[in-house]
């Protein structure tokens, strides 16, 4: 049922899906490139890896937990905006990133300033304007478009990022790269809506508040948020740890540069199909299948003897399922909250992933560093894909049913 | 006025607008794909990545 209260569509499909498309591939891939200067970074600077390390891992914390604050920001002012201060944001923290010569430095500008800048230039947020102004029936379809936008972007960047650095030189690199987030700003000329304009918020039938605890209290949004802390636990570990892995394994580093390129290239794919069936399907289907195939896909890579072949054709199908949970998770969200307050709910789930992110790259060490293996994490990997599974099955995606709560007010 | 509901991007499209959007698609994955197989990017990229672990 359409809510009475919903404002009508108001800006182009086509103009919103190659701006929000355009964003998110700077944003996600200027950020997914960052391990790059880990290694110049910390020659020029006489730094340990932990500091490089820590900056990092306050930038993933920053993102997770600005996102919900910028989520309601966004959906109270408009992700214009948002937008706008987010892509400057980007730009500075990267240039302060360039001139950073001390560590704390160095956590100011590369993990605060960054994480926040993404969080109001990445998924939450641009979701939040595909989902108010993209109709229902093409609105997973439009999510799974810039997510794969999103993938695509990260794919490209690594590459490029890695011939900024080899022809400019770390520093100069990471001012082009300030060039790069500063063209967010044009872009998000798109994506102004008109209900939005002069601060002006639109009519609404539930406040920010009420919003927030009407989804932490329901069930449903409470297993799409156990889903997504493991989305992030199990892509975090893999991006994160399986070159350590390989090497351990003795295969050579070329095997792991093409591992990664196979999960960029089938990424694209991976979201872009995801978005579509969501369309056709229930989304707890679909999203029931990524986590327990990743558990299978896990399972069977770790039973087998590794060689590069494995290596390859397990990178292919973890790919598929790498991003693909992203525009499946938020279109369960907007149909059955709506979307007035979509980057904000879109934000929260979002923190959730950062933890499961976090967790997954210091317990993946942490049980290296004391069993000796990657064995415990792999099995820990498959026992929270099977019940991830097994949680999202049970999500109802129908619309939230606020009659109750509106008669009660009246 | 309402759009026409389609399960999706590709509807509507004539024949040789779907073979050009599937060319453009195909060469820009396949052009960022030979990226990561030029030897000089791929040696420089493995060496960035062992350095992190």
């Amino acid at each position: 049922m359409q809510n009475p209260l919903a404002p009508p569509p108001a800006l182009p499909l086509f103009q919103v899906l190659a701006c929000g498309a355009a964003i998110l591939a700077l944003t996600m891939g200027i950020r997914h490139g960052f391990g790059l200067w880990l290694q110049p970074m910390t020659q020029a600077n006489d730094w340990t890896r932990q500091i490089y390390g820590l900056a990092m891992a306050i930038q993933n914390l920053s993102w997770g937990l600005a996102g919900v604050f910028i989520g309601m920001v966004a959906d109270r002012f408009g992700v214009f905006r948002v937008l706008i201060a987010g892509g400057l944001l980007y730009a500075l923290g990267l240039i302060g990133m360039a001139y950073a010569d001390t560590p704390w430095q160095l956590m100011l500008t590369t993990g605060a300033a960054v994480g926040i800048a993404q969080a109001g230039t990445t998924y939450a947020v641009v979701y939040g304007v595909i989902g108010r102004n993209v109709p229902a029936e093409r609105r997973s379809w439009a999510m799974g478009v810039a997510a794969a936008a999103g993938s695509f972007g990260q794919f490209l960047m690594v590459p490029i990022e890695g011939g900024l650095i080899d022809s400019l030189g770390w520093q100069n690199a990471l001012l082009a790269l300030a060039g790069l987030a500063l063209l967010v700003l044009p872009l998000a000329w798109g994506l102004r809506e008109p209900n939005f304009a002069g601060g002006a918020a639109p009519a609404r039938e539930q406040s920010i508040v009420q919003a927030l605890l009407e989804a932490l209290r329901y069930p449903s949004f409470q297993l799409l948020m156990a889903g997504y802390f493991v989305c992030g636990f199990q892509v975090v570990f893999i991006g994160v740890h399986m070159p350590s892995y390989l090497k351990d394994h003795g295969l050579s580093p070329q095997v792991a540069s093409y591992a990664l390129a196979l999960v960029g290239l089938f990424n694209v794919f991976g979201t872009y199909i995801s978005g579509t069936l969501g369309q056709r399907m229930p989304k707890r289907y679909i999203l029931a299948f990524i986590y327990f195939a990743r558990a299978v896909v896990i399972a069977v890579f770790i039973s087998l003897p590794l060689s590069p072949t494995s290596v390859y054709i397990f990178s292919a199908i973890m790919g598929l399922l790498w991003l693909s949970t992203v525009p499946a998770t938020n279109a369960a969200i907007a149909q059955i909250f709506g979307v007035a307050h979509l980057s904000m709910l879109g934000g929260f789930v979002f923190l959730s992933h950062q933890i499961g992110s976090f967790l997954g790259v210091w317990l993946g060490g942490y049980m290296y560093d004391t069993t000796g293996s990657y064995d415990l994490a792999w099995y820990l990997s498959i026992a929270l894909g099977i019940f991830a599974g097994l949680v999202n099955l049970p999500v109802k995606e129908e619309a939230i049913d606020r009659s109750h709560a509106l008669s009660a007010a009246h | 006025m309402d759009e026409q509901p389609s399960l999706s991007g590709q509807a509507g499209k004539s024949p040789f607008q779907r073979v050009l959007l599937v060319l453009t698609v195909t060469l820009s994955l396949g052009g960022v794909f030979y990226l990561y197989s030029n030897p000089q990017l791929v040696i420089m990229l493995t060496d960035q990545l062992w350095a992190c672990f």
